[in-house]
């Protein structure tokens, strides 16, 4: 069920009516749960019974850390069932086939035989978020940051919550659990700026990502078909594509749960307006960010152990971070290669990189995404290596084999002109605040034209596949 | 106080917003229907007489020959136009037909209908194409979805498609009717129609065929052997390979139309009177007829002896017109050549003017 369709907008007009019409703070929570399960299940019913195994294992190592004081040896001992239970199924289901299938690759290679099991598991939808979400519960609880959840169904709510379940924006425990101690009240909602996020992200996903997706999915495909400037068009094509689909879930998924009175943490900020990689790391995916800098670069030893140690910190957490979004290694390559960027920009030589005038910057930054981004979407190496051989040695055809949709243009304009727009010039929060009949008014006009420009099937969101 | 204004005026901007672009978006350029309509709406007053039907009408019935031979028959002055559109099935003709007729054409006599099956299955995979969406309009939605319990099974094809109702049910018709809901809400909102509407107002979207001129002087005939569609030479080719099977299916014809049997109950009789009704409200006579496509149609076999519909001009019987099954005057199993085309116009006329004078000398002209 994706938040564009006509049947989520039914679903959510039904659980935002229910959920306000319900008195008592527990009967509503209840109903959020429920719903969140429903919404799940329409995925893939089969998978629930994995949120379920999580939430079980971190509420009872959750409880047994609290409980075991200053006693370290159980408290590091439920922590680590926490830990093994929650990485053993992502490993499991996410990474087990890319590490069976490239051992036994370098087995076969060193010319002993091999031959490690397969699974050909499904990925379940959103395993790396939720996963990553109830991490944070069970490692804030041993930080001694957080105290057990109140109830089993604040902590499954927390877990299963259906606006960020399968896309984020990961939302921390220590930040979610205290908003379901009291009920919302609809008075603190502000619904028009809600309103208009939610419309924002439909027409980013709906509109840009959707109608930029065939013409990069056909580059992907066919990576040989094309010219070099089409292998630059369909890179920054990809590169407006990914930031309307994710930033554009992002939006959806804020405003509904600010629609019933919940406050999901900002997951982007004008990312291609920033002046070097490392800035574009505080704008881009933010929650995943700051995830990986809590509970990994921090751990590690973050920058306390000198430049060097730091430099190499943030390569592993960058390396990782490329792992998270898939298991291959384009995902590998595109988390070092921004890795080393953002190491380098630490050293003294590299830090003139953060240092350049506006345009330049903006150039240098915007590059070296387009460019990794032609990494990550690519389905393998070799359609990586292609594509960038295309792009940087004229070695593609003389013409190009896909036709250039007239309407690419105007997409990639547009796509971002709403970053900007939205962003940076904060035309949404004037918007909502408008009097409220102009405000409607504009609405309607607005969906009334956003609507014709949406895709005949949409595309399911890039990021469902992490 | 507030809250309800500004549901208010969300519904205003919406609404009158909504029906401006609507009324931007252009019909669909495939097969002629654009041009097509686009001509026989502004020149809705010049004609007598509309032929509607698919591309078998396309491309077989020549006006001006047809008006010629009624004139020998002593019949002069007739101004008939084809409104033959290639994959126009019942549904989207009767629709395109209501366009025409909202123009209330101050000259139009009759109306000469092709086979009107009403079948309301979807047959394309990807139901939101435009020759699918234009026609859905409130009143055409709910005559397909009428019409779907006279349906016995669904497209063979489609079949795995409709059990994957997001709901887990298996009702095939329920999933047919959401199909034909979806079309209605897609047109109604204009969904997916931006870069078409605003080509359009551009003014470079796809060249819409046949040209003005060819309408004007053809008045809506297309000669079958100019059209450059590619589908339209592969069937030329096929037909050329396989050429010793036409007498196989005209065998089949007389056999399958031997063997009709009373008009069954799976016929969509209300959308019939429905259209039937129209073109009488509009001042014109209706006339039902079956093209020489080289099969069968036992339902309007049934159909004229039934008499629902008067008199059904059956051109695809081999026997009774013996002078349309020449191969050479084929372009394909389904369609007439230029000479073929004239061959048949000629004898519709025939036809016509016979049923007229059967009629009790009904009027040609108003």
């Amino acid at each position: 069920m994706l938040f564009v369709e006509l049947r989520f907008l039914a679903f959510f007009g039904l659980v935002l009516a229910v959920s306000w019409a319900l008195r008592r703070n527990r009967a509503r929570k209840a109903w959020l749960l429920l719903a969140s399960y429903a919404f799940y299940a329409a995925w893939d019913w089969r998978f629930l019974g994995l949120i379920l195994l999580s939430t079980v294992v971190d509420g009872v190592a959750g409880r047994r850390i609290h409980a075991a004081g200053d006693e370290e040896a159980p408290r590091r001992a439920w922590l680590c069932v926490s830990l093994a239970v929650n990485l053993g199924i992502l490993v499991t289901y996410k990474y087990f086939d890319f590490f069976a299938g490239s051992l036994n690759g370098l087995l076969t290679w060193l010319g002993v035989g091999s031959s490690l099991p397969v699974l050909n598991l499904v990925l379940p939808v959103g395993i790396s978020f939720y996963t990553f979400q109830t991490l944070s519960y069970s490692l804030d609880i041993y930080r001694r940051q957080l105290a057990p959840a109140r109830s089993a169904l604040d902590l499954a709510l927390f877990v299963a919550f259906f606006p960020q379940l399968v896309a984020g924006p990961i939302v921390l425990a220590k930040e979610f659990l205290p908003q379901l101690a009291e009920r919302a009240r609809w008075s603190s909602v502000d619904a028009r700026a809600a309103l208009v996020l939610f419309f924002v992200g439909f027409v980013k996903k709906s509109c840009f990502s959707d109608a930029l997706s065939p013409y990069v999915d056909a580059v992907h495909l066919a990576p040989e078909a094309v010219t070099t400037a089409g292998a630059w068009l369909s890179a920054a094509a990809f590169a407006a594509q990914i930031y309307c689909d994710f930033s554009g879930y992002t939006d959806m998924a804020i405003a509904c749960a600010a629609l019933l009175g919940y406050t999901l943490p900002t997951n982007f900020r004008a990312p291609y307006l920033t002046r070097s990689v490392g800035s574009f790391w505080t704008h881009w995916h933010i929650t995943l960010g700051r995830w990986f800098r809590e509970y990994l670069y921090f751990p590690l030893g973050g920058n306390r152990r000198g430049p060097a140690r730091s430099a190499l910190n943030l390569f592993l957490v960058f390396l990782v971070s490329g792992l998270w979004h898939g298991a291959a290694w384009t995902f590998v390559l595109w988390g070092s290669i921004h890795g080393a960027f953002v190491a380098l920009e630490r050293t003294r030589p590299g830090h003139r990189l953060t240092r350049l005038p506006m345009v330049p910057a903006l150039v240098y930054v915007n590059l070296v995404w387009m460019v990794s981004m032609v990494i990550f979407r690519a389905p393998d190496l070799d359609g990586a290596t292609t594509l960038l051989g295309t792009m940087f040695t004229h070695l593609g055809p003389a013409s190009d084999a896909l036709p250039i949709p007239p309407w690419l243009g105007p997409c990639l304009v547009g796509a971002f002109a709403v970053h900007i727009l939205w962003q940076r010039l904060q035309v949404s929060r004037r918007w909502a605040a408008l009097p409220a009949p102009i405000f409607g008014l504009t609405m309607g006009v607005a969906v009334a034209v956003a609507l014709p420009w949406v895709t005949a099937n949409p595309a399911p969101y890039i990021y469902f596949a992490f | 106080m507030r809250s309800l204004l500004s549901i208010l005026a969300f519904g205003i901007g919406l609404v009158a917003m909504n029906r401006a672009i609507v009324g931007l978006a252009p019909l669909p350029a495939a097969a002629g229907l654009r041009s097509k309509v686009e001509f026989a709406v502004e020149h809705a007053d010049e004609y007598d007489v509309l032929f509607v039907g698919s591309s078998a009408t396309m491309y077989g019935l020549r006006p001006e020959v047809f008006s010629r031979e009624l004139e020998r028959l002593g019949h002069p002055g007739v101004r008939a136009f084809n409104l033959g559109v290639g994959g126009m099935g019942s549904f989207e003709a009767a629709h395109v037909l209501r366009r025409v007729l909202e123009e209330a054409p101050a000259n139009l006599a009759w109306v000469l209908y092709e086979e009107p099956l009403f079948d309301p299955l979807l047959w394309y995979p990807d139901v939101h194409n435009p020759r699918y969406v234009h026609w859905h309009d409130r009143r055409s939605t709910l005559d397909a979805i009428d019409a779907l319990p006279l349906v016995a099974a669904p497209p063979g094809h489609k079949e795995e498609q409709y059990r994957d109702d997001w709901l887990g049910r298996h009702d095939w018709r329920l999933a047919v009717t959401r199909e034909h809901l979806d079309l209605w809400l897609w047109r109604t909102s204009a969904l997916g129609r931006g870069p078409e509407i605003f080509d359009d107002l551009l003014g470079r979207g796809p060249a819409a065929l046949p040209s003005v001129e060819d309408l004007r002087l053809h008045h809506g005939w297309v000669d079958i052997g100019l059209d450059a569609q590619p589908g339209v030479q592969r069937a030329h080719e096929r037909f050329l390979e396989r050429r010793g099977e036409w007498a196989e299916r005209l065998t089949h014809i007389t056999t399958a139309e031997a063997n009709a049997g009373p008009l069954e109950g799976g016929y969509d009789r209300a959308s019939l009177e429905s259209l039937l009704g129209d073109i009488r409200t509009a001042g014109a006579q209706p006339l039902l007829y079956v093209a020489p496509r080289g099969i069968a149609s036992p339902q309007m076999a049934s159909l004229s002896a039934s008499g629902v519909a008067g008199e059904v001009l059956r051109f695809h019987l081999p026997e009774r017109y013996p002078e349309l099954n020449p191969i050479e005057l084929r372009w394909d199993f389904s369609h007439l050549n230029a000479e073929g085309a004239a061959v048949w116009s000629r004898l519709f006329a025939r036809e016509f003017a016979r049923h007229l004078d059967a009629t009790g000398g009904a009027a040609l002209r108003r």
